[in-house]
């Protein structure tokens, strides 16, 4: 193979195909994937819808709901989100300074129904689909 | 939205630790303008968010213009001292470009444009960032220093915080939270394109001084950028890109100054990028480890008496500030008990190694899927395969020879790890091989350039 020779062939072959590629995945991000949807939401929003679409709707309301709701500092533990998921990630990273223990002050459900746990009541709800639960503090 | 005029000041104030420093280190003017401007946001992110560090853990509140009082001073001592030199780093010349050297130059700054529209436009939100980086930030931050109980807090309350971690990003991230006055997930974000942008600088900047062609060097600059994997971390906040551009600083200045020991600017910009690895993430340590025997590998080309002497003036010196940080950082981790569940220095054993080999395959599978999977990495590592292949009589030539050793000595350290460690192989490999392959990725470059030269390949540019 005579390298030499034809180097400015390879560079432009090499450089073709890489721009194809390149052009080719930022497309199918953009078209197939849904990014291009994406980003013209997000540019329609302020930074509070932004931080919504990215954390999904749902979750994102729950988590500004707990966050108006609990005082800073209070505990908490989360049920209805898959520890360590992306989700349950993002809700400690968002709740923070109220932090996350398995001896919790508060419990947040979201989405279980009716959801109970002995020693804790009731104190907010969200339409219906988000609770917060307080120990009850006879026990 | 972030505004505009706080993004120039966080910018600005970010400079200015580095364009300070190097001005200092930087006598013969050894430095071009936009290589030092890129030279200076890089090394000025590591220099302040050690700084924070440090004044935090002295009991020192995080407070703006303590931290930046000793780099106004330098301003001014370097201002008197440099006069109208001062801003050698900030002024351009007029330059002509052909038509193909326009087009990359084009291609160039729409990836970067896209990059930080991509970055800016959401907040904070991928797991590595949620998890362990903006999580510290915003705990050190909201706390306005580093609590007494700062490492044993987030052992206790936040799994998968991961205390032992290295927290350049965290603290850089506070610098941001400092200077826009609040906490802001969105803000965070402008750190990371901002980053990629400075170090697409030195890295045309590395690659031209090695090619000695503008236009292969920006035909590498434009490969570089434009790989999904590149520029999607430059998006997201999180540490691994920023490893692997401290990695490439300091592995190519250190080539430079072998190249002309009497260059004290390459000398002190390799030694202060490998002297910021540990500070970026544990793998860090490693990498900086690993420049030991690149070094070397370009020495051990003198005869005995020529590496005796050789070793004289500077390389000892070198090796010495190189590891005395990483050595105080080990003992900090050590007495603070912070133990990484990953890896640690327990599991290095060739007991471990022997009775792992049968990872080996696995291991080798994951590699090969990077290299031939294109989606994630173009056609790099296909190209890298290629001139392996066809100038294999090259890769160990003098030029090529430490750049051949780096990225062996790299595989090799990974391919241990994941035979050391105890995480299940398939679960690590899937998490991990993607993102410590941008450790490498820009010393893969350094490689392709010098190959390039011995096999003619850049003769008709």
């Amino acid at each position: 193979m005579n390298i030499k020779i034809n180097s400015r062939k390879l560079t432009l072959i090499i450089t073709a195909i890489w721009i194809v590629l390149w052009v080719n995945f930022i497309l199918r991000d953009l078209l197939k994937r849904g990014a291009l949807f994406e980003y013209a939401e997000l540019l329609k929003r302020d930074a509070a819808g932004r931080r919504s679409f990215v954390y999904g709707d749902g979750l994102y309301s729950f988590l500004e709901f707990a966050k108006k709701k609990l005082p800073e500092g209070a505990s908490f533990k989360i049920v209805g989100i898959e520890k360590y998921s992306i989700e349950h990630r993002r809700s400690v990273y968002y709740l923070y300074p109220r932090i996350e223990s398995e001896r919790p002050s508060h419990i947040l459900v979201f989405g279980p129904k009716g959801y109970r746990m002995n020693g804790f009541k009731k104190i907010y709800e969200l339409k219906g689909v988000c609770l917060i639960l307080e120990r009850s503090t006879s026990v | 939205m972030f505004d505009t005029l706080k993004v120039a000041v966080f910018v600005i104030m970010t400079l200015l630790p580095g364009y300070n420093v190097l001005l200092l280190i930087d006598g013969r003017k050894d430095v071009a303008s936009l290589e030092g401007l890129g030279i200076s946001y890089i090394l000025g992110l590591g220099i302040l968010s050690m700084e924070i560090f440090l004044l935090g853990m002295a009991g020192v509140d995080f407070n703006l213009w303590v931290i930046i009082l000793p780099w106004a001073a330098l301003s001014v001592m370097n201002a008197i001292r440099h006069k109208k030199g001062f801003f050698r780093y900030c002024s351009f010349k007029a330059q002509k470009y052909d038509l193909v050297e326009a087009g990359l130059i084009s291609l160039v700054s729409l990836q970067l444009l896209y990059t930080f529209f991509r970055a800016v436009v959401r907040p904070i939100e991928s797991y590595d960032s949620v998890a362990i980086h903006a999580l510290k930030a915003k705990i050190l931050y909201l706390a306005g220093n580093i609590p007494g109980s700062f490492f044993q807090d987030l052992a206790g309350n936040f799994h998968g915080a991961h205390p032992d971690y290295p927290l350049m990003v965290s603290f850089s991230e506070v610098w941001m939270y400092m200077i826009s006055g609040g906490f802001d997930d969105f803000a965070a974000k402008w750190i990371f394109p901002f980053f990629f942008l400075f170090f697409t600088f030195v890295f045309h900047a590395v690659l031209y001084r090695i090619v000695q062609k503008r236009k292969a060097a920006l035909f590498l600059t434009f490969f570089m950028v434009s790989i999904a994997q590149v520029s999607a971390y430059a998006t997201i906040g999180s540490a691994d890109l920023i490893l692997g551009a401290f990695f490439f600083m300091g592995f190519s200045y250190m080539l430079f100054w072998l190249g002309d020991r009497s260059n004290k600017a390459y000398f002190m910009l390799s030694l202060l990028s490998a002297m910021l690895l540990f500070w970026i993430k544990n793998e860090g340590i490693m990498l900086a480890a690993i420049l030991i025997p690149c070094l070397f590998s370009r020495l051990m080309r003198k005869s005995k008496k020529t590496l005796r002497e050789e070793l004289k003036p500077g390389v000892i010196l070198f090796m010495l500030l190189l590891c005395a940080p990483i050595l105080i950082w080990m003992l900090f981790v050590r007495y603070n008990g912070l133990v990484n569940e990953n890896f640690n220095l327990s599991m290095v054993n060739i007991g471990r190694i022997l009775q792992n080999y049968n990872k080996i395959p696995q291991i080798l599978y994951e590699y090969q899927k990077h290299i031939f999977g294109f989606k994630k990495w173009n056609l790099i590592w296909i190209i890298m395969l290629i001139l392996a292949v066809t100038g294999r009589r090259f890769v160990f030539s003098s030029h090529v020879f430490p750049a051949s050793v780096c990225i062996l000595a790299f595989f090799l350290s990974y391919t241990l790890v994941y035979m050391m460690s105890d995480v299940e192989i398939g679960f690590f490999l899937r998490t991990t091989t993607s993102r410590f392959l941008l450790h490498i990725l820009p010393i893969g470059f350094i490689w392709v350039g010098y190959m390039l030269k011995p096999m003619k390949i850049t003769e008709g540019m």
